[in-house]
């Protein structure tokens, strides 16, 4: 409909009616203009559309926390305050993307080898503190830590590659990353091309598996998995879930993970002993993880997946297992004690040796007695929060409560499944805990 | 069995997580996530009604107070955005009536389009934000410097203009000329990756 002519006069009127500078004319005229032709309306939305982006990513915008009529507000109206200041800062983050996010190096880099970035730093120049302004980063071998302007840290585990959009977004393009949002990173984001993981006041991660499968797990708090013309999907702290393939979103009942204080994930290695794990609960909405820390047996390890503060120890006055250390620790949940029928089942891809930690307090199951001998090792888990399980317990001189396990060892000759029982098949498991399970 | 109470039942959006009522500290995080979800797509949604930046500005400071007032009148996160839409539309119209005497605007008829298709297209709006990212990279430096600029705070055009020796519409004009740059980018990037 536009002519080259009406095409000027038309860009002119935009362009001075959004610019505030169009008189009653020129007002009029375009007015006229927009109301008979929809394309040009688009044309003038797309123009709207972009001038409001721009001016948010540069413009710390005044709304609400600096008009003098507000000045009386209460606190009823704060998390309006919020939500602006929230605004106010993510609209700063839009333009860092036209080169870059800022991240600060948390934690330096054990191999860059096969890093790519913007600046092309070398590893000499990872050194913990410093910062880097990066559009990309791809690790092919290694592991990094990274801080991003929000306050949410990134730990990636090769091999990996993320596109960094913005300060509240992240794109996994390969491999698993784990973010720590924080208290000012809700609604931090890490789009995989299955899904879109938003946080909501959390720890997660992803591992984009390829093949249009992601595996997206919750370690604190919950996140919301959105998928276009789905309704979103709610996952609590402890699950763990497949998103992809034929069933969208399907328990994923075994995560990797490392780390000391807090859980990472990371992509299971090709040559893995323990390659999967299920077990018989099939309640609908139930997603709880295991954990499998390759290789981290040893004094201070986590032995459950949810529950954060208990370590393997040494037995009081003894020393750790030398024959344990190194083997793979399987991190049980503290629920699944419940389970008078309980059958978890862990593939295994050589002969090797699984062990059973028991809490020395209940008796030993039948299918251990038959199945397994016992080491006669002892090991301390602990310390324990205000729990059920230890519910009735005296702490010790520092105030702590732990327990005391026995090692239970069954010795594997093939590759294949290897069934384990419940840990208390007559019930009465509210004082006792969850058995622990090793593997090397 | 004490599982985690992760049951379908206790989850948003499937109709139990309550948005409490107004005021109550329980709903500033549901509405602080739906509210910066939104936003970007609220302030072009408002930015599209009124003439000036200043002036969409100044509307999305109601908008906001709007929105937390009437939140616990929200009967589903789902229906933020429509409900968000309306009330932005609402505050948008209520400037614009105090504003007519002294400002040149649109009238009812040009509005009421606008605000119907504005809404209409908020998802392919929100992608070509999306894609604006990657074309703000690809504008030539001195068009950059000139967005930076003119977009960067407290900046007033006029003045900025007359530093760099232009009039105020001639780089008003500019800043249009790279707008229809980065439009036709990002509709370009949106194709390349399959969203249109």
């Amino acid at each position: 409909m536009n002519t080259e002519n009406g095409d000027d006069e038309d860009r002119d009127l935009m362009a001075r009616y959004l610019a505030g500078m169009a008189d009653a004319d020129a007002v009029a005229r375009l007015e006229s203009r927009l109301t008979a032709d929809p394309s040009l309306r688009r044309t003038f939305l797309s123009h709207a559309n972009v001038d409001a982006a721009l001016a948010a990513s540069v413009r710390p915008a005044p709304a609400i926390l600096t008009k003098p009529k507000n000045s009386g507000v209460t606190r009823r109206w704060m998390p309006a305050l919020a939500a602006a200041a929230a605004v106010v800062i993510s609209a700063g983050w839009l333009w860092q993307a036209r080169s870059g996010v800022e991240v600060r190096i948390l934690e330096q880099p054990s191999l860059i080898a096969d890093a790519t970035l913007l600046d092309r730093t070398t590893a000499a120049g990872w050194a913990v503190g410093s910062v880097k302004r990066l559009r990309e980063i791809e690790l092919g071998e290694g592991s990094l830590r990274v801080g991003l302007p929000s306050g949410v840290v990134l730990d990636l585990v090769a091999p990996v590659k993320v596109h960094l959009i913005d300060a509240m977004r992240v794109r996994v393009a390969a491999g698993a990353v784990t973010a720590d949002a924080g208290p000012a990173g809700a609604g931090f984001t890490l789009d995989t091309p299955d899904t879109q993981v938003v946080d909501l006041g959390t720890r997660f991660g992803v591992n984009v598996l390829g093949g249009g499968e992601t595996d997206v797990a919750v370690f604190d708090g919950k996140v919301e998995l959105r998928e276009s013309g789905r309704a979103p999907a709610v996952l609590d702290a402890g699950d763990s879930v497949r998103v992809g393939g034929l069933a969208r979103i399907r328990r994923q009942a075994l995560i990797s993970t490392r780390g000391e204080s807090a859980f990472i994930l990371e992509p299971a290695p090709s040559d893995a002993l323990v390659t999967g794990i299920e077990d018989n609960i099939a309640e609908s909405g139930f997603h709880s993880f295991y954990t499998i820390q390759r290789g981290a047996m040893r004094p201070g390890v986590r032995p459950y997946s949810t529950l954060g503060k208990p370590r393997w120890q040494a037995a009081e006055g003894g020393t750790f297992p030398e024959e344990l250390l190194g083997a793979d620790v399987i991190g049980t949940f503290s629920a699944d004690r419940h389970e008078p029928s309980l059958e978890l089942t862990l593939t295994v891809s050589r002969p090797c040796a699984v062990y059973v930690m028991l809490d020395a307090r209940g008796e030993v199951p039948d299918w251990v007695r038959q199945d397994f001998s016992d080491t006669g090792w002892r090991l301390r888990g602990g310390p324990w929060a205000d729990n059920p399980v230890v519910r009735g317990m005296t702490a010790d001189e520092k105030g702590e409560i732990h327990l005391d396990y026995a090692v239970w060892k069954k010795e594997v000759d093939a590759a294949g499944p290897v069934v384990l029982g419940p840990p208390f098949p007559e019930g009465n498991a509210t004082r006792r805990a969850m058995y622990g399970v090793a593997v090397k | 069995m004490d599982r985690l109470p992760n049951s379908p039942a206790n989850r948003w959006p499937c109709g139990s997580v309550s948005l409490v009522t107004e005021s109550d500290p329980s709903a500033h995080a549901p509405f602080l996530r739906l509210y910066v979800e939104h936003e970007p797509a609220l302030r072009g949604f408002v930015r599209s009604l009124v003439p000036t930046l200043q002036d969409a500005q100044d509307v999305m400071q109601e908008v906001a107070l709007a929105l937390w007032k009437r939140f616990h009148t929200l009967s589903a996160p789902e229906d933020f955005r429509r409900w968000a839409f309306g009330v932005a539309r609402l505050e948008s119209l209520e400037f614009l009536r105090k504003r007519r005497r002294d400002r040149h605007v649109f009238g009812d008829e040009l509005f009421d389009l606008l605000a119907a298709e504005a809404e209409s297209a908020a998802d392919d709006l929100a992608e070509e934000r999306r894609a604006l990212d990657l074309c703000l990279q690809k504008l030539p430096e001195e068009q950059r410097d000139l967005v930076q600029g003119c977009y960067a705070p407290g900046t007033r055009i006029d003045e900025w203009a007359a530093r760099m020796g232009r009039t105020a519409m001639a780089v008003y004009k500019s800043l249009h000329r790279i707008r229809t740059v980065l439009i036709d980018c990002a509709k370009k990037q949106l194709v390349r990756e399959g969203f249109s």
